[in-house]
């Protein structure tokens, strides 16, 4: 495991974290009845946390994954094959993004509450994110 | 020999055998690429760029041609 798929890990594991606080938030009623600004308040918090974990748990799984190698893993300056990579999962994650910014749109459009659309603009970069990640594994796996 | 996808061999594992038995390490340090990508090539997984494929065969010392080979799909299998 290089550093970049660590990296690429521990992102996929925030938005998993993150995304399940909020949906749990969700399901339990936290934001009913909530204005568009206490949720995009809650967002806000819902990024910085995301931010967060991703530091603490590169930080984390650096020491770990070391530990275990008995070698201190370390990022390593990017040659042909990362770049390569990056650009395939980057338009990946671009495309993710862009199909659900459009999905958001259909509810919006049949009258669903403005609140949705805060959401819609949290999601659609995250789930893009999280795909451009999970590419990213895959892509180092297999190419 | 490992084949690609794409129909490229190569015999970086049978080079590095007969250069002192060579790390992969050490390969992509002379390449100047990392050693997952060493990893990617030797097993086919990855076709590196002419750059990258003429650096390899500089640090052995051979031509191309005897690192990396092309056999249309199809032939040489059965």
């Amino acid at each position: 495991m290089s550093f970049k798929e660590m990296t690429a890990g521990v992102q996929i594991a925030g938005v998993c974290v993150v995304g399940g606080w909020l949906a749990w938030d969700w399901w339990s009623g936290g934001s009913a009845g909530a204005g568009t600004g206490e949720i995009a308040v809650k967002l806000l918090w819902a990024v910085g946390a995301m931010i967060a974990f991703n530091i603490v748990g590169a930080i984390l799984a650096t020491i770990v994954v070391s530990a275990i190698r008995r070698e201190a893993l370390k990022d390593e300056p990017s040659d042909e094959r990362d770049v390569a990579i990056e650009a395939r999962s980057l338009r990946n994650g671009g495309i993710a993004t862009s199909i659900a910014a459009a999905l958001a749109l259909i509810p919006l459009a049949m009258g669903a509450d403005a609140a949705f659309a805060v959401y819609a603009l949290f999601v659609a970069p995250v789930a893009g994110g999280a795909v451009n990640a999970v590419f990213q594994l895959y892509y180092y796996r297999t190419g | 020999m490992a084949k690609g996808r794409s129909g490229i061999t190569n015999t970086i594992r049978t080079l590095r055998f007969h250069a002192g038995e060579m790390t992969q390490a050490a390969l992509a340090e002379k390449v100047g690429v990392t050693r997952q990508t060493i990893v990617a090539i030797e097993q086919g997984r990855y076709s590196p760029s002419l750059d990258v494929a003429f650096r390899i065969a500089a640090v052995f010392g051979v031509p191309l041609e005897a690192v990396f080979q092309w056999a249309p799909p199809g032939q040489g299998e059965g």
